[in-house]
């Protein structure tokens, strides 16, 4: 039921020219190599064709004609086959997009579905059956409109999804490799510092004998070794609705926190008390109290120095 | 310890006695790391079997090595090709169930067959070998002899064997393994032998390297299945059905093996796989067949990238569903797929595949495994390079994925070496809880080797070979004056290690303009290690008969090279051993610093303590090459400064710590030449050859033991061998992984 395919799928057939103005690759490097949309290799001349209206030509094998706008750009992979293949998947797997949670679960219907995927997929790209089968596909859409919608919208959530969760992975290498790397500095600074202060004590201690100075140092050292190094940094994951719900996202409505219990409060207006402590100490000196200190008073002057802006820096 | 001091031999008789003390006999997998130390191994089983029969034992008993086809096959044909892929396949040619099968329509001689596996398979399977230890020569002889293939007889053999030796591959990697160990019972005690590189063995295992060479390969291959596809379509269509509905199935076969504790558990097939079918799109031939090309040609793609890339399986995978619409599932359900493709189209050849085969595995493992690997494209060969040389590495990160299937599945795993140390890093690479952590000391009747650490010259300049300082003159000379001290006054052999190729060559040239070499060509000839192994054993034959015959002769070599690790310099072949510099790996090395990396994430082991520790374990087993018995001496050299300093010094294996006083420590090139002339006079004294009491005890002494520790009350056995020397330690029945270093 394959095909044999032409084998200038592979090989280039003197294609070393550009098909519309016949400049050779040789004479001119600049030509670039393209496909065409039967999937042949090209080499265009893109840059002086490209402005200058569109033209067509033909492939040598095939006889057919094609425009340069609708010949694409370079080929991504080498086996030509290859890349025909994947258009068409492309194609074919934004239509065929079930997933096993659509079978309710049961493998077995779901690999036979993919069987049938990949029946379909083969057909189209070795041109057997292709009237029966495109009919087929339009039958498909049109019947599973639904399904396919909703799994397009799933699939397109899950990988922003993968795409932060890979983020993030790098983000915490990178912290990590930080932290290491200041612990490390900062043992490596330590370490300086103690060989100073043991040269130190042993210029100026005379009390010790340089063995205790040396021997107590030690003793530090390995202190300080129990304690150095928490390389071990995790990012919080960020609270991911998709590992909630399974992919369906959730409508957030008006939401208050405080349950409607808060309610209005006026800041110009003084208090009695504050939660404060600079005058907390004043209030309880019974010598303030005699002077006539009043906490009422200062707090005003707090408020209204806040609200006229006294305190706010000057503007520069 | 090195071997010929009795390490191998204790080991095997504390377990060979416990096996046939019990009615269990539980059966010992002893895994070692050459062909030479299987042989070796073997020849000690057998000693000990004699001694055990001189006794009196009457036992039933089998002991067979088990190695690849191109050691083992005694056909005319096949077994005169020189590599291991050409016999397997030669072999696989004339041994495949289907070509059997087709040969028997037909006259005798129509379809060549190998008549050594014809007579194994017409053979009674009760027929059985006599019992007794085969070394690998003998079971050559053997089955020449009785008309067998020995191959395939030891593999059938060994369900039957007490004990097996073979290659620590077999149990490690998940492509052997999956063939040969699966079938051992869970009781079996297995042994990890020279395991003091064990971990880089388990992530080599399970890593690969993709070259653009290998994917023209399996492109050709897989242009070829799909034309065997499209005959065997024409020809025979319910074969490929038959395929379709086993595999419709799934591996459920697999599974209930798997579900009865038959098979150990393969790494790269994980259990949940089982649980599966294989996935609908990769069922039929040629969508697996269009599958592989879509594969192949991403990999294609990606090879092409300019600049080195790492990334994450995760990441991996997503690249490729973005560009070709390749899932996760199949891809893991690749090298199953493929093999039973292969079963199916009944290839033969199957070298030819052995590309394919390589990227079916790499895709399995790239989609099974999210941790612990990591993806690294390398487009040059170095830096300065400027011809694209592409390669794909997966590396396998995490040493406990390949060993963790051998925890679970064995009760009992010894994991022994005469250079394990430091111990307490083991157990966290390998993520197991030992047991049994002892370090053993050796029993010797005098000090029969010297370490010195150099830290200077004669000059009293600091030697190193960091890399700031390594090619300073002043270094350089300094270890030149070394190497001639001491070629002055050690007799017969010297050998020298390195840290690399590189750094050797370069201090060699400036040896040569410095006209050092021409002053040490007057004491003693000069052979080299090259990375090619074909010159690097004529270097070593010729230094052998240098060191027979004459003043003797210097060896050059490198620390992680071929001669530093299974080459034995005993006795006169090498007196001493010169370590320039610490050994420490290349550390712009992308894979090692992913390496580390992931250490340090996950098993909080610090860079330095990583590269310290390993670099400790390649210079302790390189200088552990001069001493290869009890009668032999030698001297250990460690020139660099940093050997002085207690973290490197802490991480050398007890045996040679416990001979470095205070007094070698920190020595300059003149008074460590002084030290070495007094030990080597010291040593060629007459030995006087009685050893009892001191390292070999008789029975009186072991019984003496014997009952002291019947009173300590901990110990649980003790016993002599062959009244050569004694061992006491602890036997352990209960489970788990045991760590032990075995001195003597």
């Amino acid at each position: 039921m394959a095909t044999k395919q032409p084998d200038s799928y592979t090989s280039d057939i003197n294609a070393d020219k550009c098909p519309v103005c016949l400049t050779e690759k040789y004479l001119n490097p600049n030509l670039k190599l393209l496909v065409s949309p039967c999937f042949h290799k090209m080499y265009i001349n893109r840059c002086k064709h490209k402005h200058s209206g569109d033209f067509t030509y033909q492939i040598p094998l095939t006889k057919k004609s094609h425009s340069i706008r609708s010949t694409g750009a370079k080929a991504t992979f080498e086996d030509l086959r290859v890349e025909k293949e994947v258009q068409i998947r492309k194609r074919i797997s934004r239509i065929f997009n079930k997933r096993l949670e659509d079978f309710r679960g049961d493998p077995e219907a779901y690999n036979k579905y993919l069987e049938m995927v990949e029946d379909t997929t083969f057909n189209l790209v070795n041109a057997v059956d292709v009237e029966e089968t495109e009919a087929y596909i339009q039958q498909y859409t049109k019947d599973n409109k639904d399904t396919i919608d909703s799994n397009q919208r799933k699939q397109q959530s899950e990988e922003k999804h993968q795409k932060t969760r890979l983020e993030r992975e790098r983000r915490e290498k990178l912290l990590r490799k930080e932290a290491y790397l200041q612990a490390e500095e900062e043992n490596e600074k330590a370490k300086a510092l103690q060989e100073a202060e043991i040269l130190n004590s042993l210029a100026s201690d005379t009390t010790k004998t340089p063995e205790d100075i040396i021997r107590e140092n030690k003793q530090k050292q390995k202190h300080r070794r129990h304690h150095a190094g928490q390389i071990d940094i995790k990012l919080e994951p960020e609270i991911d609705i998709m590992d909630v719900e399974d992919g369906k996202s959730v409508q957030v409505d008006d939401f208050d926190p405080f349950d409607g219990l808060y309610f209005e409060r006026d800041y110009t207006k003084v208090e009695d008390s504050y939660h404060e402590q600079f005058t907390s100490d004043v209030v309880k000196d019974q010598k303030a109290k005699a002077g006539g200190y009043l906490p009422r008073v200062a707090y005003e002057r707090a408020i209204s120095a806040m609200y006229f802006g006294i305190l706010a820096p000057a503007p520069a | 310890m090195p071997s010929g001091t009795g390490k191998t031999v204790s080991l095997l008789s504390l377990i060979v006695a416990y096996q046939q003390h019990y009615p269990e006999k539980r059966k010992l997998i002893y895994c070692s790391r050459t062909v030479p130390e299987i042989e070796k191994a073997l020849a000690e089983l057998r000693r000990l079997m004699d001694f055990r029969a001189k006794q009196g034992l009457k036992e039933h008993f089998l002991g067979i090595g088990l190695t690849s086809r191109r050691n083992l096959c005694v056909h005319p044909e096949v077994g005169k090709q020189r590599w291991g892929e050409e016999v397997d396949s030669g072999c696989r040619n004339l041994t495949a169930p289907w070509i059997r099968e087709a040969a028997k329509g037909k006259a005798p001689g129509e379809v060549p067959l190998c008549d050594f596996y014809e007579a194994l398979e017409n053979a009674d399977t009760t027929a059985s070998m006599p019992s007794g230890v085969y070394t690998l020569e003998d079971l050559k002889a053997w089955g020449r002899d009785n008309g067998y293939c020995p191959y395939f007889l030891s593999r059938r053999m060994l369900a039957f064997a007490n004990v097996i030796i073979y290659s620590y591959h077999y149990l490690l990697d998940p492509k052997v393994a999956e063939m040969v160990s699966k079938e051992m019972a869970k009781d079996c005690i297995v042994v990890f032998d020279e395991a003091h590189n064990i971990d880089n063995v388990c992530t080599e295992s399970l890593s690969m390297d993709i070259t653009r060479p290998i994917l023209d390969a399996s492109a050709r291959s897989v242009g070829e299945l799909a034309r065997k596809i499209d005959d065997l379509k024409e020809t025979n269509q319910t074969k490929l059905q038959e395929e379709y509905s086993r595999l419709v199935s799934g591996l459920r076969q697999e599974q209930e093996n798997r579900a009865q504790e038959e098979y150990m558990a393969n790494p790269v097939l994980p259990d949940d796989i089982l649980r599966e079918a294989i996935p609908g799109n990769i069922r039929r031939a040629e969508h697996f067949v269009a599958f592989l090309r879509r594969f192949i040609e991403y990999l294609k793609t990606r090879m092409r990238v300019m600049h080195v890339v790492a990334e994450s399986p995760t990441s991996f995978l997503q690249h490729v569903k973005d560009l070709t619409y390749i899932e996760r599932k199949p891809l893991r359900f690749c090298a199953e797929r493929l093999s039973s493709l292969i079963k199916t189209l009944e290839l033969t050849d199957l070298h030819n595949f052995s590309s394919l085969m390589k990227i079916a595995s790499f895709a399995t493992l790239v989609a099974t495994y999210q941790k612990g690997f990591l993806l690294i494209l390398e487009p040059f060969e170095s830096d300065e390079a400027t011809i694209p040389n592409p390669v794909l590495h997966l590396t396998c990160l995490d040493a406990t994925l390949a060993i963790k299937p051998v925890f679970e599945r064995f009760s009992s795993v010894i994991i022994t070496s005469g250079t394990l140390s430091p111990m307490e890093l083991y157990p966290t690479l390998l993520g197991f809880q030992p047991v049994v952590t002892e370090s053993y000391q050796m029993t010797l009747t005098r000090t029969c080797f010297l370490p010195l650490t150099i830290t200077r010259g004669s000059d009293q300049v600091a030697i190193s070979s960091k890399f700031e300082v390594r090619n300073d003159l002043a270094v350089v000379r300094n270890f030149g004056n070394i190497l001639l001290e001491y070629a002055k006054i050690v007799p017969d052999g010297l050998v020298c290690f390195f840290p690399s190729y590189l750094y050797m060559e370069s201090i060699v040239a400036s040896w040569n303009d410095l006209g050092m070499l021409q002053d040490l060509l007057k004491y003693k000839l000069i052979f080299i290690e090259t990375p090619d192994a074909a010159e690097t054993s004529l270097a070593l034959e010729n230094y052998r008969a240098a060191c027979d015959n004459g003043r003797g002769a210097v060896l050059l070599s490198v620390a992680r090279g071929k001669v530093s690790e299974g080459v034995d310099f005993d006795h006169n072949y090498g007196r001493a051993v010169i370590l320039f510099g610490i050994p420490y790996q290349y550390t712009e090395s992308r894979i090692l610093k992913a390496r580390l990396e992931y250490l340090r994430d996950n098993s909080k082991i610090r860079e330095n303590d990583f590269l310290t520790f390993d670099a400790m374990r390649h210079g302790a087993q390189c200088v552990g090459r001069v001493l290869r018995g009890k009668t032999d001496y030698g001297l250990m050299v460690f020139a660099d400064k940093r050997f002085s300093r207690a973290d490197k010094r802490s991480k050398l294996p007890k045996w040679i710590q416990a001979g470095m006083t205070e007094a070698c420590l920190n020595l300059s090139t003149d008074m460590a030449v002084a030290m070495a002339k007094k030990f080597l006079r010291t040593m060629a004294q007459p030995f006087e050859h009685s050893q009892l009491g001191v390292s070999l005890w008789d029975e009186n002494e072991i019984q003496k033991r014997e009952q002291q520790a019947k009173y300590d009350g901990d110990r649980k056995a003790a016993f002599g061998v062959e009244k050569r020397e004694g061992v006491v330690t602890n036997l352990t029945n209960g489970n788990g992984p045991v760590l032990m270093e075995i001195v003597g």
